[in-house]
């Protein structure tokens, strides 16, 4: 195989986002694109460079079907997103997927097993751990530089405004909660019912990276499921959860997304506690980080000029999204199917930043009880390729 | 009553700074003086104005049964402290508490019902809450202009000394880790055995004078029992807690005193996130707080020049500004700055000579131990949430009773 033949499934805003990057990165060829809602077909075939030949589907299953796809790029937003992942591996194909993986435990190892049975790519196109500053964190802690790592917090706070929580089924296009009456197709989005604490993959992927660990136990609480900020809104403005490591780090993981917030308050915040140092990142875009290295001659802590932005990014990477690093996601992928080159980000590790986000939920469900994480790598109690026996009961 | 004879147990190196300033403060008299170890006592008598007439003991039921005694100072760190101060109570005195109130539940219980039974004053000498920028926050959030406080952090983390986790009984000196192979017969104090996360009561205290709330449920983690930092101090680096309040915050509170953390770090820091605004004190010392209110016209976050100290303290407070702030060469005062203190003092004062209700209740002094011994047991009990009880008076515990169970 010399060139990839993708189906790009989900049309949003990512969708036309990874659309027109595939179409820059060598290695891929677009084949089919699709949409639940056919009225956002005519704008995935307009950002098309060259629509002939492409097949179009508002079906999922029949973009699965069609011999031309030999992967999907999956960038929907919906509670099936996991079960569709799985799908798609069920039915031979690769799968690149927009974050978060999985919305249950039971689609977490459905696409476990689906991938162990297949031997199929599956990537979980999560982009923030190749951010410049985590890669250096990275180093400096897996290199001890920090000591013993005790804690680490990251989060993923903002305020996006009020748009994307209702969808007009007619056209496809979110809608504003006071003009709902001039819609009368529109529901409710999956951002507007699914617990904030889901979306804790863009903290959970960098730092177990930079730690090189799982999660093995969470507990988590949040405030009532209707938005102070915006009453309408029947979500939870802000849930925490408390997570133990294999390697006994304790984390703490934040997600809102309805409080009013400065503009300039990086969305994202990390900081990371070892016994001889540590390191923080600027509350605001373009804050320099701290450190601090106990054996390192520093009386205070030194600001650095981390980046999301890498330093040695190709020119192809500068301008690919998300401050170069989604450039990253879609060479490690197109890498693994046309070259089989191993994936650095595997489906356990994805499944990894997932779980603990579930099961954070479920933990605020039944009022704080501490929840534990399952290893999704097959052991003695499950072979490579079952499903394990709690999935199945 | 024109003055308070107070009777200073515990005079380490809290306790003298608390010594140095009932000895300048209107309205008290030192009449007492004691610790365990009588060692102590001679610094202490040197410390005073005038140590004429005052009392030494050894033993806290002799400081208990002196008459010259109408209220204690307790400056003591140990497991009984709660006790202590129940028993103070229990003795016909007014107690002015050092922190925590408390490491047990019994003992939070047994105060509450021995200061609703005698009608004394109880005062926790919390002095946080009366600093400058979180009097200022308090009046931002409870005049609503932050919105609903959705989520709160506060922490007491550091890099702190090896010193106060062995003690010479011989000498009553601090052991430092490095100086352990001198002293081997040094046993280890409280410092050492109790759960970093006991120690929450600035941020609590702090945090829920702002929000007018009490916390309702806990769940806490651990790193392991044996620190990883130092090999030879049995004590986990961390604790973390998550607590819900009756408002509906969530509260994010941690306790490390051996984390990796720079001195020009600040050790409390102190987060709100609200529907309609933020406030945050900065990482480091030298950087000033931060807010953000979302209907003010304002486009981004502003650095506001709040500091510990307060614009409004009064000449008696600035009168205590030149106490030294070591003991024995060793900072005595850690986050504490005497103008801060002198509200805790003058608070507690003015309770008693003038029967003016405390701000700072017992309730609410519970309500800052409590959270924090529960943690403790959360982390004991595999991070299972905990129920915080109400220590107000209701139809199952009559005012002065304990609560069934204890």
């Amino acid at each position: 195989m010399s060139e990839i033949r993708i189906g790009l499934f989900g049309l949003g805003h990512r969708g036309m986002h990874w659309l027109r990057l595939l179409q820059r990165i060598p290695g891929y060829r677009i084949t089919a694109i699709g949409d639940m809602f056919p009225a956002l077909h005519e704008r995935g075939v307009a950002n098309l460079t060259d629509p002939r030949g492409v097949a179009t589907y508002a079906r999922y299953e029949d973009m699965l079907a069609d011999p031309n796809v030999d992967a999907v790029a999956l960038t929907v937003r919906c509670k099936e997103q996991g079960a569709m992942a799985a799908q798609a591996l069920e039915a031979g194909k690769h799968v690149n997927a927009e974050v978060p993986a999985a919305h249950t435990m039971e689609d977490c190892w459905r696409i476990v097993v689906a991938q162990e049975r297949s031997g199929l790519v599956y990537q979980l196109g999560e982009q923030s751990r190749y951010a410049g500053f985590f890669q250096a964190w990275k180093d400096l802690v897996q290199q001890g530089r920090l000591g013993r790592i005790v804690y680490f917090e990251g989060e993923y706070v903002s305020y996006k405004g009020i748009l994307r929580y209702h969808q007009d089924w007619d056209t496809g296009q979110f809608v504003y909660p006071y003009d709902l009456d001039k819609h009368p197709n529109a529901k409710p989005t999956w951002i507007h019912e699914m617990d904030p604490i889901h979306y804790l993959v863009h903290e959970l992927s960098p730092v177990l990276m930079v730690l090189d660990d799982r999660v093995t136990q969470v507990t988590a609480m949040g405030t009532r499921r209707q938005s102070y900020a915006h009453p309408e809104l029947k979500r939870a403005d802000i849930q925490v959860a408390l997570m133990k490591t294999e390697k006994d780090t304790i984390l703490r993981m934040m997600q809102g997304g309805t409080q009013m917030l400065a503009p300039a308050r990086d969305h994202h915040h990390y900081q990371v506690l070892g016994t001889e140092g540590s390191i923080e990142s600027g509350r605001s875009y373009g804050d320099r980080h701290y450190l601090w290295i106990a054996d390192n001659q520093m009386h205070g802590p030194a600001r650095v000029d981390w980046k999301y932005e890498r330093t040695d990014a190709p020119a192809e990477a500068v301008d690919s999204g998300h401050r170069g690093t989604d450039y990253y996601v879609h060479i490690a992928f197109r890498d693994a199917v046309l070259d089989g080159e191993p994936l650095e980000f595997d489906v356990y590790k994805a499944m990894d930043t997932a779980a603990p986000s579930i099961l954070a939920a479920d933990s605020i469900d039944s009022g704080s009880e501490p929840i534990d994480v399952p290893d999704f790598r097959p052991n003695g109690s499950r072979q490579a390729g079952q499903m394990p026996a709690a999935a199945t009961a | 009553m024109d003055e308070i004879r107070v009777g200073i147990y515990g005079v380490g190196h809290r306790g003298i700074h608390w010594l140095r300033i009932l000895d300048r403060m209107a309205g008290y008299r030192i009449t007492a003086i004691g610790d365990m170890f009588p060692q102590l006592h001679e610094r202490a008598l040197g410390e005073l104005s005038d140590s004429r007439g005052v009392a030494v003991h050894s033993n806290y039921e002799e400081m208990l049964a002196d008459r010259n005694v109408d209220a204690i100072a307790l400056c003591v760190r140990c497991e009984e402290q709660g006790a202590m101060a129940a028993m103070a109570l229990e003795a016909g005195k007014h107690v002015n508490s050092e922190v925590p109130a408390s490491h047990r539940m019994e003992d939070c219980w047994r105060i509450v019902a021995a200061q609703e039974r005698t009608g004394l004053v109880y005062l926790l000498g919390e002095q946080v809450r009366h600093s400058g920028f979180i009097t200022a926050w308090r009046d931002l959030v409870r005049s609503g202009r932050l919105g609903h406080v959705g989520y709160v952090e506060g922490e007491y983390m550091s890099r702190k000394d090896t010193r106060r986790y062995w003690r010479d009984f011989e000498t009553a000196e601090f052991v430092d880790l490095k100086d352990l192979h001198r002293v081997p017969w040094a046993q280890k104090t409280w410092t050492h055995d109790m759960p970093p996360i006991h120690y929450l009561c600035h941020d609590l205290s702090a945090m829920l004078s702002i929000l007018d709330d009490r916390v309702i449920r806990v769940t806490a983690m651990s790193t392991q029992p044996d620190g990883y930092a130092h090999d030879e101090i049995v004590r986990p680096d961390i604790q973390v807690a998550l607590l819900h309040t009756e408002k509906d915050t969530i509260m994010r509170m941690a306790c490390g005193w051996t984390i990796g953390r720079s001195r020009e770090t600040r050790g409390h820091r102190y987060q709100m996130i609200a529907s309609h605004g933020t406030l945050e004190t900065g990482p480091t010392l030298d950087e000033l707080p931060m807010m953000y209110l979302a209907d003010s016209q304002m486009h981004e976050v502003s650095r506001v020049e709040w500091r510990i100290e307060r614009d409004d303290a009064p000449e008696e407070a600035a009168a205590l500004a030149d106490i030294p702030s070591t003991v024995a060469g060793q900072r005595s005062t850690g986050y504490s700055e005497p103008s801060m203190d002198y509200f805790v003092h003058a608070e507690f004062r003015d309770a008693i000579l003038h029967g003016k209700q405390p701000e700072f209740d017992v309730y609410q002094a519970m309500d800052t131990a409590a959270p924090a011994i529960l943690a403790a047991d959360s982390i004991a009990q595999g991070s299972k949430p905990i129920d915080v009880p109400d220590f107000h008076p209701s139809e199952s515990r009559p005012a002065g009773q304990m609560p069934e169970g204890y």
